[in-house]
C-alpha cells in the first residue's frame, strides 16, 4: 500500500506498472498549492487517508 | 551485429516513422531520423562496447538502459557516430545516485540534464564554446544532448503530464550541451579543477533548472563579482522559502569571458570568484519578510533548512567549493547564472570520456 498525492498519482500507477504490482493499492491523499494549505487541511487530509488505509487493510470488512 | 531491440515495422515512409513514435509517446515531438537496424548497426561501430551492456536502470519506468538503446536514442536524435562515447558517458553520469535521476525525471520542477563537456573531445566533435555556446546552430551540442532527453523519455518513461509531473517543463528540457572556452579562459579547465589532465576529455552533468542572464556591470573585477552576487542574491530570494529547501546543491555559474578576462587581470582566481559569491549572494534570514516564509515558523525553517549557518546567513550552497565556474561564450559582459534543482535535490556528476 502506497499514500500518495493526487499530483503524481499517474506517476505511482505507472510505476506500480512497471515493477509488476499494478494492483498495489494507492491511497490518494489530496494536492494543495505547495507551502499553501491552510491551516488544519492537512491534519483532515491525515485523517481522510487513515480511514481509508483502514478499509484497504481489512478488505473494507472493517468499515461495513 | 547482434541488436536485440524488437523490430517495429512501419509504412516505409518518414512521416509514418514520426507518427508512429508520436503516437507511442516516444518522441520529445521534433522528427527524429528513424531508427533503421542499419543506422543503429553503424552508431554502434563507434563503440568497442557490448551493445548489450547494461549502463543502468533509467528511471521512473527503470528500465535497463543498454549500450543498444542509448545508439538507437542517437540515431533518433541525430547525431553522428563518433558523438555515442559522450553519449554513454554522460549516461554513466546521470544514472550516478548523487544526481538523483528519479527526482529529475518526476518532479514538478523544471528540472533537465545540461552536459558541460572539457578536453579535446570539444575540437574533435565540434562543440560550440563560444559565442552562441547554449544554442542553436551545431549539431553535436544540438543532437548529443537531444539524444539524453529522449533516453529520458524512450527508456525512462519520462513523458511530460504522465510520469514526468513537470508544471512547466524547460526549453533547456530539449537539449543543452554546451563546452567550456577553455582555450579564453584565464583560468585552469573545469575539469583539471577536479583532478582530470587536460588532455583528458570529461562530460559533466549537471540538473539545471533556470537560465539566468546577468549583464555585469563597473571596470573592476570586484565589480563585476558583486553586479553577479545581487542578482543571484535576489532569485535565491524568491524561491522555496516556505519549504526550506533554498541553498545548496551545486549551482552553476557561466561567467563570460569578458567577466572572467577583468576578474583574473584585476588578481581574482576561481577559487575566490568561489569565496565572493558564498558570502555576498547570501541573504541573512531574519532580514526575510515574515511574509515570503509562508505559514511556518523561523524555528521550523531554520531546522528544515541545512544551508543557514547558526549566525543566520543563508548561502548559495553549503561551501564556497560547491559552487561551480565555468568561462564559456563569446565577447561582451555578460554570465549567465544556472540554478539547480531546489538547491540539494541533485548534485553534478563529472566523468571521464573513454
Amino acid at each position: 500500500m502506497t499514500l500518495c498525492q493526487s499530483i503524481f498519482m499517474e506517476l505511482a500507477r505507472t510505476e506500480a506498472k512497471f515493477f509488476g504490482v499494478a494492483k498495489l493499492p494507492l491511497i490518494e491523499v489530496p494536492h494543495h498549492p505547495s507551502g499553501g494549505a491552510r491551516a488544519g487541511e492537512h491534519r483532515a487530509d491525515a485523517e481522510g487517508a487513515i480511514e481509508v488505509v483502514g478499509e484497504k487493510l481489512t478488505l473494507g470488512s472493517g468499515r461495513k | 551485429m547482434n541488436l536485440t531491440s524488437t523490430l517495429i515495422e512501419v509504412e516505409d515512409s518518414w512521416e509514418a516513422v514520426n507518427d508512429w513514435f508520436l503516437k507511442e509517446k516516444l518522441s520529445d515531438g521534433l522528427p527524429i531520423v528513424p531508427p533503421t537496424a542499419e543506422r543503429v548497426e553503424k552508431m554502434l561501430s563507434a563503440t568497442s562496447r557490448d551493445p548489450a551492456e547494461v549502463v543502468g536502470p533509467i528511471p521512473p519506468k527503470w528500465a535497463p538502459c543498454s549500450i543498444e538503446k542509448i545508439a538507437i536514442n542517437a540515431v533518433m536524435a541525430g547525431c553522428l557516430p563518433e558523438y555515442l562515447p559522450v553519449i554513454i558517458t554522460a549516461v554513466e553520469a546521470i544514472c550516478e545516485p548523487r544526481f538523483n535521476l528519479y527526482g529529475v525525471q518526476a518532479t514538478t520542477g523544471y528540472v533537465g540534464p545540461a552536459l558541460l563537456l572539457n578536453g579535446p573531445i570539444r575540437k574533435e566533435l565540434n562543440v560550440n564554446c563560444d559565442s552562441g555556446v547554449f544554442g542553436p546552430g551545431f549539431r553535436s551540442n544540438a543532437t548529443i544532448g537531444r539524444a539524453i532527453r529522449l533516453i529520458l523519455i524512450t527508456v525512462g518513461g519520462g513523458y511530460p503530464g504522465d510520469t514526468d509531473r513537470s508544471t512547466f517543463g524547460w526549453p533547456g528540457k530539449y537539449t543543452m550541451c554546451f563546452g567550456e572556452n577553455q582555450e579564453k579562459s584565464p583560468w585552469e579547465p573545469y575539469h583539471v579543477e577536479f583532478g582530470f589532465k587536460p588532455e583528458e576529455s570529461t562530460v559533466t552533468v549537471f540538473g539545471i533548472n533556470g537560465f539566468l542572464p546577468i549583464h555585469t556591470a563597473g571596470n573592476r573585477g570586484e565589480q563585476a563579482l558583486s553586479s553577479l552576487a545581487e542578482v543571484i542574491k535576489m532569485h535565491q530570494g524568491v524561491s522555496h522559502l516556505d519549504v526550506g529547501s533554498f541553498g545548496g546543491g551545486t549551482p552553476l555559474i557561466a561567467l563570460g569571458i569578458e567577466d572572467a578576462e577583468i576578474m583574473a587581470r584585476d588578481g581574482i582566481t576561481k577559487k575566490q570568484v568561489k569565496d565572493y559569491l558564498w558570502e555576498h549572494a547570501s541573504m541573512k534570514f531574519y532580514d526575510i519578510p515574515a511574509r515570503r516564509k509562508g505559514h511556518k515558523s523561523d524555528e521550523e525553517l531554520l531546522r528544515e533548512s541545512i544551508n543557514v549557518t547558526p549566525d543566520g546567513v543563508v548561502h548559495l550552497s553549503t561551501k564556497p567549493e560547491d559552487i561551480m565556474v565555468i568561462v564559456v561564450g563569446g565577447k561582451h559582459r555578460h554570465s549567465v547564472f544556472l540554478p539547480m534543482w531546489t538547491g540539494r535535490n541533485t548534485l553534478c556528476v563529472i566523468k571521464p570520456i573513454r
